[in-house]
């Protein structure tokens, strides 16, 4: 058999293998979501692929929606799947990292939700457990040692 | 087309052959905004889905779990995005004299 | 605070494993019934839970990945839900258990009646779990809760028969009273309770929440040498006590004042204050435990932002989730249930979630991309293969023998 790779400098990404339900980390390594899909650019269907026609690449990560059809079968409704540019990928590894921070996401909205509305309420809601405000940087530490 | 129309579908080339176990992409390199393009399909013709991430990495330990995925994806080559000749939902054909290349990665 | 008690979160951990308010009372049960001759399946348990705790814990550190990401992306979303709900389901209710737990316990000190307890329990968890650093909180519960080591001395106090609980242990199947299935009911709960699941969940999170890295290596595999042994050697020692005392005069375990009875005997008021301060904080570290595990599992299954070491509003549907299972655990709780009953039905969920936790850590833990050169070494990937044998074996007769026994009556 043929190789399935060629010898071009770059890297080989397999769907299920490398990006399908692994973690999305932004600028901040803050999670904002799992890879539930993925978005490719629009290739034709039902029809005869003539031999010239571009590979399709992919556009966007999925999330949101999109869980519930994997788990369950059928497709997302356009409307309910929040989108990650594909544009805003910077690096993939055991996670994948986005150049761009969560609050630029559309994913992130129910979060930004319970955040504003219920959580953030609460007093105390905004510090990290355990300190005091003054000792408080606002970025993503452990709070461990 | 999202990636899940692809994956588990029905391959024929004109019998039968498989089912779309995983989508090859291609990165030309990893910087910032960089498109990935298909590359291929894999097809393992008794597994319906990829599991446990083995059958295309060096992975061989556990053994007996490594080796039982191996056996379930048995068979399995890709076919490269040129030689698909139609798209339907849940179906895929593919063109006369299609090449099967080897599943593995590098 | 970390370096000052290094091994608090394997402590924290094994408590809600071992001696959570379901355990408690199993292991007296057991040992009134059995003697010390099913001290063998808290052996393999132990054994057990090192096994994958190790791998767990030696994941989080090295790829900063916990256990229910890696059941997701390894097993897919499908299987990954049919764990989280089963795993879920656990956590709910042994978190109802465990706030009854500390209610009941607050009930035998203060005579105040046990359901007025309940809500300041829960709103006691939530506290904590808002603005209590997590290395302080495990390591109060942790230490507090190992006062339950009173079991152990309360046993010596009994200067029991070492040769007869001795044959007890080693010749196993003894009983000409008891069916053998009730047994072998007893067997499986004991092992399912030394390998729960939310121990591995809590112990990969609470490795992230601390932060550790590939230098705390080290500091991970003292958290499960030391941590789980213990939690197995509390859960022999009420048993020891329980074989001591209640065997003989064939009185049966059915509430948490029959545990304590033994050490009573042996111990006066003084070592029972100590063992019922060790209850309350073994059951209130259960109750951190697992709601705790709600959240993560839930926020890891979904890639939510989760953990203490962000402020509530930066993992806001974690904190809300967890705000939710109290109350859910509450109203149950409210509605007159016994506390103890609802960890007896969990043992169903189990079969579910024990081999779909345990086999995607041990693929993990042999996989480069994650560990690099810190993949699993032969002889452990051995012992792990065996065990998941014997968890399939334990998850399969679960459920049969479960009904067959109407939950060990």
């Amino acid at each position: 058999m043929t190789p399935g790779t060629d010898d071009r400098p770059g890297r080989w990404l397999d769907a299920q293998l490398h990006l399908l339900d692994r973690q999305v980390l932004d600028v901040d390594d803050v999670p904002v979501a799992v890879v539930d899909d993925l978005e490719l650019s629009e290739v034709p269907f039902d029809q005869e692929i003539s031999i010239d026609t571009p590979p399709p690449v992919i556009t966007a990560l999925l999330s949101g929606a999109a869980i519930a059809t994997r788990i369950f079968g059928g497709r997302p409704p356009e409307s309910r799947m929040q989108r990650t540019p594909w544009a805003a990928v910077v690096d993939i590894g055991v996670v994948i990292k986005l150049a761009v921070g969560r609050d630029t996401l559309d994913l992130a909205w129910t979060e930004r939700w319970v955040r504003d509305r219920i959580i953030g309420r609460i007093p105390g809601g905004r510090h990290i457990p355990g300190r005091k405000r003054s000792e408080h940087s606002g970025s993503d530490e452990r709070g461990g040692s | 087309m999202i990636i899940t129309d692809l994956l588990g579908s029905r391959v024929f080339g004109p019998d039968f052959l498989g089912f779309v176990s995983d989508v090859r992409f291609f990165l030309e390199s990893e910087t910032e905004g960089q498109s990935a393009r298909l590359y291929g399909i894999l097809i393992s013709p008794h597994a319906r889905s990829s599991s446990l991430g083995f059958e295309r990495s060096g992975v061989r330990s556990p053994w007996p779990i490594a080796a039982l995925v191996r056996w379930r994806h048995r068979g399995s080559f890709l076919v490269r995005w040129s030689d698909i000749e139609r798209l339907e939902v849940g179906r895929i054909q593919l063109r006369p004299g299609f090449e099967r290349a080897s599943p593995e990665l590098p | 605070m970390k370096k000052s008690f290094g091994v608090a979160l394997g402590i924290l951990t094994a408590i809600g494993g071992f001696v959570d308010i379901g355990d408690l009372v199993t292991n007296a049960v057991v040992g009134s019934r059995f003697g010390l001759s099913l001290g063998w399946a808290v052996v393999v348990g132990v054994i057990g839970i090192c096994v994958f705790a190790q791998m767990a814990g030696r994941v989080a550190a090295v790829s900063g990945r916990a256990t229910f990401e890696l059941i997701r992306e390894r097993l897919g979303p499908r299987v990954a839900v049919l764990n989280l709900s089963a795993s879920f389901m656990i956590n709910l209710m042994t978190l109802t258990a465990e706030i009854g737990g500390v209610a009941l316990a607050l009930q035998l000190v203060s005579s105040v009646d046990y359901l007025l307890w309940v809500p300041f329990a829960a709103l006691a968890v939530w506290l904590v779990i808002w603005r209590v650093k997590f290395s302080i909180m495990e390591n109060v519960a942790g230490l507090v809760g190992l006062l339950l080591i009173g079991f152990a001395v309360g046993l010596f106090l009994l200067s029991p028969d070492w040769g007869e609980l001795g044959r007890q242990a080693v010749q196993g199947v003894s009983t000409d009273t008891e069916k053998v299935s009730t047994y072998w009911f007893f067997a499986v709960a004991l092992f399912g309770a030394a390998m729960t699941p939310y121990e591995v969940f809590f112990f990969s999170s609470g490795a992230v929440e601390e932060g550790w890295t590939e230098k705390d290596l080290a500091q991970s595999r003292a958290n499960v040498l030391v941590g789980f042994p213990l939690g197995g050697l509390l859960s022999l020692a009420i048993a020891g006590c329980a074989a001591v005392v209640l065997l003989p005069q064939l009185i049966s375990v059915t509430a948490l004042s029959q545990v304590m009875l033994p050490v009573a005997m042996a111990g006066g008021k003084l070592l029972l204050a100590v063992i019922i301060l060790g209850i309350v904080a073994a059951t209130a570290g259960a109750a951190l435990e697992t709601t705790l595990s709600a959240g993560y599992t839930i926020a890891q299954f979904l890639g939510w932002p989760w953990g203490k070491f962000r402020p509530p509003a930066q993992a806001a549907r974690f904190h809300l989730l967890m705000i939710i299972c109290l109350i859910v655990g509450v109203g149950t709780l409210l509605t007159g249930v016994d506390p103890i009953q609802v960890t007896e039905i969990s043992v169903i969920f189990s079969a579910v979630a024990l081999p779909l936790t345990y086999l995607p850590i041990l693929i993990v833990a042999n996989d480069p991309e994650y560990m690099g050169e810190h993949v699993n070494g032969q002889a452990l990937n051995g012992i792990a293969l065996i065990y998941l044998v014997i968890i399939l074996a334990a998850a399969i007769a679960a459920i049969p023998l479960l009904i067959i026994t109407g939950a060990g009556q």
